[in-house]
């Protein structure tokens, strides 16, 4: 080390000293270290602490009285020694000086082992049971989700609606709105072209077509549209027929035609369809005959004007019958048995089922939507569509 | 935690001979609990280690707090303390690294929140402006941080390469190494500021 170094140093030293030399710390760290060795721990590393032991407790509680179960069922080990014991000599007997065979190997795999006492043999039980209980609880968490996930699948309510079809009809179908519709007592108008004005019962998943039940003479014309045997043929007639309160007094442009099932499609101009047979509702170009009258895609009032739009094919003529006008009709016939009831359904219930949607493509997905969701926007009709098929099939 | 006797340790303490080995210093009979090796290791080293963190962390409240928690630290782990002698080892690596740990989240500290002007100096900033009144000490700042412990452990702490090799936890040629380094910057540095 040079000189210079050497004086480096002692320089470093000196200022080092001299710059801590002025650091003067308070006095009471003595106290503030005591303070810190007294101090409580943290709340939650307290709390987890508390839920550690607690656990602890708990678990050695538990699994003492199984160790204790697991101790007793180690006393027959004897009986299986001495039979052990015995086989082995009656192997001996028979086999005479040699390797054993196959009943010494059977032997000697039952012979007690003398093992030392272990010092933790309850482990393994433990262990055991631990698992078992995460998978327990695995499966039940498992298990749990597994209903929400087949009712969000549709499967669910696709078999519901079969056991529930009969009578008044799917729950909230009917006018997409929750409420039932009365079963008709008849439905002997099944067959579409049969029906005046050539409505369909699958009017009876047209919402906004429901308002128009009052205007349409042919609905109260209908037998099938009043629940009551006499049936008036006035249009008011219609009013008590359907319950659902959303019954809207708009003139709805519903158009009236046949559906694709007839064996006719063009519709037979009916009074309720034209608004020359007086039609009280007022459907301005609504008949089904005329082919261009698109009115509930037109209207935006009529409540599934997205579902008509989104239509495959605008011009098949059940879709639009699916969208009746006289929506009271619709909504009596609708609470009629289903169409697999009826001997003449041309559809059967298996064609019905796979194409629950016939009217439209996008209600197809709002077939196995809740009636909130239906309700909600313009797919209205989109809840009550497979029963339209069904209908149609009448 | 019980006060230490008089008796226990009659050395004097001078301020600024702080680390110095001394056997009367440092050893601790093997008999003693925590409490009482805690009450004397403060009573002997606790201003030194201070001054010892200050010039590493260059703040006077921080510097106590280190030391402060490093001495909760031996008293906790005592136990685990197999040789009650090298207690004031263990005080000083702890205060090394705890300083270090300090200076890390100092550097995060500083990049994300920029400190605003005080009005009025305190007292604690005037300790630190009396450390960093010294070019020396200004200059010790300019170096890396284990060049600046090897050197404030070599000169200020007058403490063996293999003291400081086990205060900092690296080897004794890295302790040779860095002081070296630390020397030759530290040179160049109040050379040009000369």
């Amino acid at each position: 080390m040079s000189r210079t170094e050497a004086q480096y140093e002692q320089a470093l030293r000196r200022v080092l000293h001299a710059a801590a030399d002025g650091v003067e710390p308070v006095g009471d760290g003595l106290e503030r270290i005591r303070a810190r060795l007294t101090a409580p721990q943290p709340l939650p590393l307290a709390w987890l602490l508390a839920a550690y032991a607690a656990c602890c407790r708990a678990a050695l509680s538990w699994l003492e009285p199984l160790s204790g179960q697991v101790k007793a069922r180690s006393v027959p080990a004897a009986s299986w020694a001495q039979a052990g014991s015995s086989l082995r000599a009656l192997a001996q007997q028979r086999a005479g000086p040699g390797p054993p065979g196959t009943l010494g190997a059977l032997a000697e795999r039952f012979r007690l082992r003398s093992a030392p006492p272990r010092r933790h043999g309850w482990l393994r039980p433990a262990a055991a049971m631990a698992v078992a209980v995460c998978v327990i609880a695995a499966g039940v968490f498992a298990t749990r989700g597994l209903p929400n996930a087949i009712t969000s699948s549709g499967l669910y309510r696709n078999v519901t609606r079969n056991g529930s079809h009969s009578g008044t009809g799917r729950p909230g179908s009917l006018n997409g709105q929750g409420t039932r519709v009365p079963s008709g007592p008849s439905r002997s108008g099944g067959a579409t072209s049969a029906v005046p004005g050539g409505q369909m019962p699958g009017n009876i998943t047209c919402p906004p077509s429901i308002g128009n039940v009052s205007g349409s003479g042919g609905a109260g014309t209908s037998p099938a549209v009043s629940p009551s045997p006499a049936a008036s043929p006035s249009p008011a007639s219609t009013d008590p027929v359907s319950p659902s309160p959303r019954r809207s007094p708009s003139p709805t442009p519903s158009p009236t035609v046949s559906p694709s099932t007839s064996p006719s499609p063009s519709p037979s101009p009916s009074p309720a369809a034209s608004p020359a047979s007086g039609s009280a509702s007022g459907t301005p170009g609504s008949s089904a005959s005329s082919g261009s009258a698109w009115p509930g895609a037109a209207s935006p009032d009529s409540g599934y004007s997205h579902g008509m739009t989104s239509n495959p094919a605008p011009g098949d003529a059940s879709l639009r019958v699916g969208r009746g006008d006289s929506a009271g009709e619709a909504a009596v016939l609708a609470a009629a048995p289903p169409a697999r009831e009826s001997p003449q359904a041309s559809v059967t219930p298996a064609q019905a089922f796979s194409s629950p949607c016939p009217l439209s493509g996008s209600a197809g997905d709002q077939w196995f939507s809740p009636p909130g969701t239906l309700t909600q926007g313009t797919g209205q009709a989109g809840a009550s569509q497979p029963l339209s098929t069904g209908e149609r099939a009448t | 935690m019980t006060a230490a006797d008089p008796g226990d340790f009659a050395v004097p303490l001078h301020l600024t001979e702080a680390l110095t080995a001394r056997p009367a210093l440092v050893a601790v009979p093997a008999g003693w609990d925590a409490d009482r090796a805690v009450t004397a290791l403060y009573t002997a080293h606790y201003r030194s280690l201070v001054r010892l963190a200050a010039l590493l962390v260059r703040d006077v409240a921080t510097a106590e707090e280190v030391v402060q928690e490093s001495f909760v630290a031996m008293h906790r782990g005592w136990r685990r303390l197999r040789d009650s002698d090298k207690a004031l080892s263990y005080l000083r690596q702890s205060v090394v690294n705890r300083s270090r740990s300090v200076l890390r989240h100092r550097v995060v500290v500083d990049r994300n929140a920029p400190k605003p002007p005080p009005d009025m100096p305190s007292a604690e900033q005037g300790a630190i402006a009396l450390l960093e009144r010294s070019a020396v000490v200004a200059a010790l700042r300019t170096l890396p941080s284990r060049q600046r412990e090897a050197l404030v452990l070599r000169y200020y702490g007058d403490l063996s390469e293999a003291q400081i090799a086990a205060a900092m936890g690296i080897s004794r040629g890295a302790v040779k190494s860095h002081t070296a380094r630390a020397m030759s910057a530290l040179r160049q540095v109040l050379e040009r500021d000369a």
